[in-house]
């Protein structure tokens, strides 16, 4: 009976690592899956193959597929929204805004790791903060989005939104001042 | 009444599994994540008690030396974005 | 008399550990859930370790199982702190004025 339980649960977690678009997402399904899998060779009576599954899946594996990730760039992508007395605490988890998934589309095919930060900061003091490429501001029903010059990538998602001629997205270039 | 609790224990592990996967965040996953790996802990101990061989609680020893570095490592590297 | 003694603790331990999963899906502050993953699930695995070593009184088996609970409570703090802190300096920023939870 345990063992179906951890049955599902391991296919459920497998199926997710294959599925997931986002690569350190699939980092933490293995863990999961080689984790479980560990107490599932205990059930089976094999306890030599649980110690080497938890020593070499659930740590070394980990740190390798970290490794290997660095070779994807971060993506920060700042979301706020002005209005702060409608900011619900359920917004992070039950709304997600069509937008996203347009720019999650474009870093998957650019090879960029998109790292999507919910704030309710001021856009100024976002910009003064190193590291930022893209902030999503909304205004009634309009996104505005705001990049750098020297950031290419950010510049290549400007052009691709031009071409399509999108009419709820309007697009800020911040130029370099010395 | 450890075998009833081997069952509580598994059902709370898929509870949590299912954290894992609607987690908004990667934060969650990985708070998730170190509560599965506190409970399987937990199994392992009651599985030992249940077959009555202590030499299962050597392979607990090596899960709980050994479990945390992955999340750790993970923590590290979204918070250095993409460093270790 | 001690089996009865550890069926105590360990039903015990097994309400503070639902309490534990269920403050998981309750509270929408992050910061929240992390106080109730560490602290309850802790004080769960604390109870049912206890249960153990008196099941079986002083023995290797105890022994074990009392490392175990001292390598835990040494660890579980560390990575807690570890993911608070990654969620701090990652920008993870809640409502400042929300102070319902």
């Amino acid at each position: 009976m345990i063992e179906k339980i951890f049955f599902v649960i391991l296919i459920v977690s497998a199926i997710m690592a294959v599925q997931t678009p986002k690569m350190r997402r699939a980092v933490v399904y293995l863990a999961v899956f080689s984790a479980l899998s560990a107490f599932v060779y205990i059930l089976m009576g094999a306890p030599d193959a649980a110690l080497a599954e938890a020593v070499i899946g659930s740590t070394i594996s980990t740190i390798i597929y970290l490794a290997a990730l660095q070779k994807y760039k971060v993506f920060m992508i700042y979301l706020l929204d002005e209005k702060q007395d409608t900011h619900h605490r359920e917004h992070i988890s039950h709304r997600k805004d069509p937008i996203l998934t347009t720019i999650e589309d474009f870093c998957t095919k650019r090879e960029l790791e998109p790292l999507i930060v919910y704030t309710v900061d001021e856009l100024d003091f976002i910009k003064e903060k190193p590291g930022w490429d893209l902030i999503v501001t909304k205004v009634k029903n309009r996104y505005v989005l705001h990049g750098r010059e020297q950031n290419y990538h950010a510049m290549a998602l400007k052009d691709e939104w031009e071409k399509e001629k999108k009419k709820k997205v309007s697009f800020v270039i911040e130029k370099e001042h010395e | 009444m450890i075998e009833i609790a081997t069952y509580i224990i598994s059902f709370l592990v898929m509870i949590t599994a299912i954290k894992i996967i609607m987690g908004p965040t990667i934060w969650d996953r990985l708070l998730a994540y170190n509560l599965v790996m506190a409970k399987i802990l937990m199994l392992i101990v009651l599985f030992s008690v249940i077959i009555e061989k202590s030499y299962l609680l050597d392979i607990a020893i090596t899960y709980s030396l050994i479990g945390f570095i992955s999340t750790l490592f993970i923590a590290k590297f979204v918070k250095d974005r993409g460093k270790i | 008399m001690k089996i009865l003694i550890s069926n105590i603790f360990i039903i015990i331990s097994l309400i503070f550990i639902t309490l534990g999963v269920f403050g998981v899906f309750r509270y929408k502050n992050f910061y929240s859930r992390i106080l109730i993953a560490s602290y309850v699930d802790t004080v769960g695995f604390l109870f049912m370790m206890v249960g153990v070593i008196i099941r079986y009184g002083i023995s290797w088996f105890s022994a074990k199982v009392l490392l175990i609970v001292v390598i835990v409570v040494l660890i579980n703090p560390v990575v807690t702190h570890s993911i608070g802190r990654s969620a701090y300096h990652g920008g993870y920023r809640i409502d400042k004025e929300d102070n319902s939870d």
